[in-house]
């Protein structure tokens, strides 16, 4: 056992060695060096979902307006402050305002300030020819004398509608008319420069509705840049502190990413902080040194490190979903190390050790990768940048090992303690599984009924494709949203009609049309914001103006007759022939918070936003009436899409494992089958553990790393036997993952919880099941005894 | 008196839901002289005493363009808890109904006819109107910064709109009194204003 070490295996490093090494730390620098850059210059991490739907299944102008109508809901913050004492609650809001603007990173919301102002600006010319649906009713069947004598009575009266234009511009206050029907129904009023909403659907207490006083503030940058998210959320907890007994509703995607962030930074920290401590114990119990810990954690540096580089460059962004999951490929990476260590203590030299494991490294790292290079050839950006960011890792991890091995340099006083721990180590699996051999009809019989129970429950658990698994934020930070969108009567952001049209007056008609169908239905619950109610189409425009000249300032119109009353000459306010168009508002400040309107190259487009619940069904059905219209379900769209992806990735998953079947046939012939069965039934075992809520990619996707890790044992396992070195070396990188993952299955975020069950159960599965198709056959290195048999 | 602020100076909110911002002083009558704040709530504490107030008023309305003032007369009551009754008499009759609650119209037949007596928020011109009339000055504080000056004995009140999207409206107003409020001036952003003089008829204090 001990002999080979009695001739060290020292000996200078040839000159092609030097050069893979030189070359190794040159990339490994300069990779550093760029994602550092990359990331402190850039920011590439957002966790904006729409940017992983498949770009050319879904139309392009609708994807742009998507991202539009996401971005107002990203660049903003909203907090309500509970309000049914307003004196309580000013000087709460008052604070709180204080707090967020003294923060650099945010600015108040500075365009309600001027708003009226500049609606008033924007329309003054067009008053004679904007005319509210009651406005317009009222002067088809209103006689010229009444409209004369109503106007001269409002003159009087000291709660008309306020005039905008002054007498002499609209003395029919058609102006003031136009933009009281802007708006809203929601009740809002003004308490100290604070609007005050009055919140008529929730319960009410002793009588009375409750009110919210609201306090905004604008993110001068993106709601995932880490310092917007601390300033925001100390300048939150803060006012808690302060005001204990303050109630507040928050809203804005700052919110949810900063919690998205919390969330996956703890649980990334909790699985990085266990894998580390798993590592560091399992490493230093069985060598007892510190090279081979850094050797591990070097070669998993190195994986990530590369993993992110390569990225970057082809992708120039990543969502975090993408790091968070090629984080656990940080379980594979230490695979070949932790081998390559074990093999060098057993052979004495990490050259001897690179030598002896040059094929089954060569092997389960081209099979990991092309496993996730094939799922690059997925239409799914997401699943494309997992894919690139796993191969690149496992690259990285396995040329780490390459290229540093004959660097390596196994101490001769030291080697007898991991071998003894993997001699002791060893004694567990020789005491149980020959008992298992020995009756191999039974456990046959066992796994074949595990195997088929499994399947059962696959096939009762169904799959599971909610939009909720994606989510990362707590359910308070959700109720909380959802009331304040309630309350505020906030454009629903996944859900509105998409318009098409070939000209931008066509566009404002098919809105018009569709405007007038949704109010009648009558819905009282159901409310709408369309461009057109903003920017009336020109056919409108003209015939309003038509109906005005006739009605109020023709030779019988009611100017005249109004005028008598009063006792003094006027003229009538000079026309504007000019019609009011979509581009006046666009680059107006005013076209930030209407419904978006787009044009590409073959059309125009914009969409009718909603809030309140209208029924999807109606909805959807009006809107299949109506040309150019249709109505688009985000969340819904979503959903498909996530089923979408699970049935690519389980085919991808399907041809990986056939392509495995056949490659190691062809390499191993009989022996092949030893390997893909018991990863078989190790991943119907944790998909089956899984099935309860049903199956979801996210589960689908850990089945692809559970090959990785469960393939690498078995490879290392045939091209090396099982023995006490390979036995460690893959409890060893099965533990480390185990432990990992087994912390990461009880995340509260769906898509971490799903990913670490599977991960849990599988390799657990994996490390157990594999020995079964395997018999003891001792290290074949020359010099060595058998250990049995 | 004439129109005030309406629903839709709430208009930039629903659009943008972020709020009109406000330097954080309560009342500017806190940023100037002390006698101010005192003026204030010595002239707010003696409004609270009234149980009920009738009058006449003459409103004398100027606008812009046109020659002549639209003169009217009228009467007006209040009633401490239940509002203000506000009637216009010549040259055509109709009649507003404040209430704590909302707002109501009345023409000549006796019908309510405003439109705009429909549209959410009538409330907000029945606290303003109803807060200037009957100096009840913490509703008024709630849109206007106050400035007092004078005595007891003869106040001036100048407010000035807190909002900028009130101010698109509402240049400022000015009211001026005794024991009560003798003169009313609003000045519109469009160039119109309207002065208005009232004569006390009947006082009828709370009992003490």
């Amino acid at each position: 056992m001990n002999q080979s070490n009695l001739t060290p295996a020292i000996q200078p490093l040839s000159r092609s060695n030097l050069l893979y090494a030189l070359g190794w730390l040159l990339v490994f620098c300069a990779s550093t060096v760029f994602c550092v850059w990359q990331v402190t210059a850039n920011k590439p991490f957002h966790s904006n979902l729409l940017e992983l739907l498949p770009h050319d299944e879904r139309n392009p102008a609708l994807h742009e307006l998507s991202l539009l109508m996401a971005s107002r809901f990203e660049d903003k913050l909203l907090v309500l402050v509970k309000s049914d004492n307003p004196e309580i609650a000013l000087p709460q809001a008052q604070d709180l305002q204080a707090r967020l603007l003294a923060s650099e990173r945010l600015a108040a919301g500075n365009v309600a300030q001027a708003i009226q102002q500049e609606l008033i600006a924007l329309y003054r010319p067009f008053s004679p020819q904007l005319l509210s649906t009651e406005r317009r009713e009222w002067l088809q069947n209103t006689s010229s004398e009444q409209i004369a004598e109503q106007t001269y009575r409002n003159l009087f009266s000291p709660v008309a509608l306020p005039r905008p234009y002054g007498f002499a511009e609209d003395p029919f206050n058609l102006g003031g008319a136009w933009l009281a029907s802007l708006a809203p129904r929601l009740k809002m009023q003004e308490y100290h420069g604070f609007p005050l909403v009055i919140d008529e659907q929730a319960g009410e207490q002793d009588g009375i509705p409750h009110s919210w006083l609201l306090v905004t503030a604008r993110l001068k940058d993106s709601p995932f840049d880490v310092a917007t998210q601390k300033d925001v959320t100390q300048a939150v907890q803060a006012f808690r502190q302060h005001w204990p007994d303050a109630e507040i509703l928050t809203s804005g995607m700052i919110f949810h990413a900063a919690a998205g962030t919390e969330q996956a930074t703890r649980e990334i920290n909790t699985v990085g902080l266990g894998s580390t401590i798993a590592i560091v114990l399992m490493v230093l119990a069985v060598f007892r040194r510190l090279t081979p810990l850094f050797a591990v954690f070097l070669s998993m540096t190195a994986a990530y490190v590369l993993a992110l580089t390569v990225s970057l460059l082809v992708f120039g962004r990543i969502h975090i979903i993408t790091l968070a999951f090629g984080s656990t490929l940080l379980g594979v990476a230490g695979d070949y190390a932790i081998h390559f260590l074990v093999t060098s203590q057993a052979t004495g030299s990490g050259l001897a050790a690179r030598r002896h494991l040059k094929h089954a490294m060569a092997i389960g790292a081209l099979t990991g990768m092309g496993a996730y290079l094939l799922q690059f050839t997925t239409p799914f950006p997401g699943l494309q940048q997992m894919a690139i960011f796993c191969a690149a890792g496992i690259f990285g991890a396995w040329m780490t090992v390459l290229a540093l091995a004959p660097l390596y340099r196994v101490n001769p006083a030291a080697t007898h303690s991991p071998m003894l721990a993997a001699e002791r180590f060893f004694a567990l699996a020789q005491w149980l599984y020959p008992k298992l051999w020995a009756k191999p009809r039974l456990v046959g019989i066992v796994l074949v009924s595990i195997t088929v129970a499994g399947v059962f429950a696959i096939a009762r658990g169904g799959v599971n494709d909610a939009v909720i698994n994606l989510n990362t934020s707590p359910m308070t930070l959700l109720a909380a949203e959802r009331r304040v969108q309630a309350i505020l009567q906030q454009p629903s952001v996944s859900r509105f009609f998409y318009i098409e049209a070939d000209s931008p007056e066509q566009l404002l008609q098919r809105t018009q049309g569709l405007s007038e169908h949704l109010a009648a239905l009558n819905d009282p619950d159901l409310r709408w914001q369309s461009l057109q109610q903003y920017v009336p189409s020109q056919a409108q425009q003209q015939a309003d103006r038509a109906l005005v000249a006739a009605k109020l300032y023709g030779e019988n119109g009611a100017l005249k007759l109004l005028c008598q009353k009063l006792g003094t000459p006027c003229a009538e306010p000079a026309a504007s022939t000019q019609l009011l168009n979509p581009a006046d508002i666009k680059t107006s400040q005013l076209g930030d918070l209407l419904p978006p309107m787009l044009n590409g190259g073959d059309g125009w487009r914009t969409l009718v936003t909603l809030s309140g619940n209208g029924q999807n069904a109606q909805l959807e059905k009006l809107a299949d009436g109506l040309e150019g219209v249709r109505l688009v379900n985000q969340t819904e769209d979503l959903s498909q899409l996530l089923g979408r992806y699970r049935s690519s990735v389980s085919m991808v998953l399907l041809v990986t494992l056939v392509l495995l079947a056949g490659g190691l046939t062809m390499r191993y012939r009989q022996q092949g089958w030893r390997m893909i069965t018991p990863l078989t039934i190790a991943m119907t075992i944790a998909l089956a553990c899984a099935s309860l809520d049903g199956i979801t990619l996210f589960h689908i996707m850990a089945l692809l790393l559970i090959i990785g890790i469960g393939l690498d044992t078995a490879v290392f396992y045939t091209e090396g036997g099982f023995n006490a070195e390979s036995w460690l070396a893959s409890s060893l990188s099965c533990g480390t993952s185990i432990i990992a993952f087994g912390l990461l299955s009880l995340s509260a975020v769906p898509v971490l919880h799903q990913f670490g069950l599977i991960i849990l159960v599988g390799i657990l599965s994996c490390w157990l099941l594999t020995p079964l198709f395997f018999r003891v056959r001792p290290h074949a290195q020359p010099g060595q005894e058998s250990h049995n048999e | 008196m004439k129109k005030y602020l309406f629903v839709f100076l709430m208009l930039g909110i629903s659009l943008t839901s972020s709020a009109a911002t406000e330097p954080a002083s309560s009342s500017s009558a806190a940023s100037s002289a002390a006698n101010n704040a005192a003026l204030l709530a010595q002239l707010s504490a003696r409004s609270k005493t009234i149980q009920l107030v009738q009058g006449q008023f003459v409103q004398q309305k100027h606008i812009a363009v046109l020659p002549v003032p639209l003169n009217s007369t009228g009467r007006f009551a209040f009633e401490q808890g239940k509002g203000v009754d506000w009637e216009t008499l010549t040259p055509v009759r109709n009649a507003v109904h404040l209430t704590p609650k909302g707002i109501s119209f009345e023409d000549d037949k006796g019908q309510t006819q405003n439109p705009a007596a429909q549209q959410a928020g009538a409330e907000v011109v029945a606290k303003i109107f109803m807060g200037v009339i009957t100096g009840e000055l913490d509703n008024l504080n709630q849109y206007f910064s106050v400035v007092a000056s004078g005595s007891a004995q003869a106040w001036t009140l100048v407010l000035n709109p807190r909002s900028a999207n009130l101010a698109a409206y509402i240049q400022n107003i000015e009211l001026r009194g005794k024991e009560f409020t003798d003169q009313l001036d609003i000045a519109e952003t469009n160039g119109d204003k309207t002065h208005i003089q009232f004569t006390t008829d009947k006082v009828v204090r709370k009992p003490e």
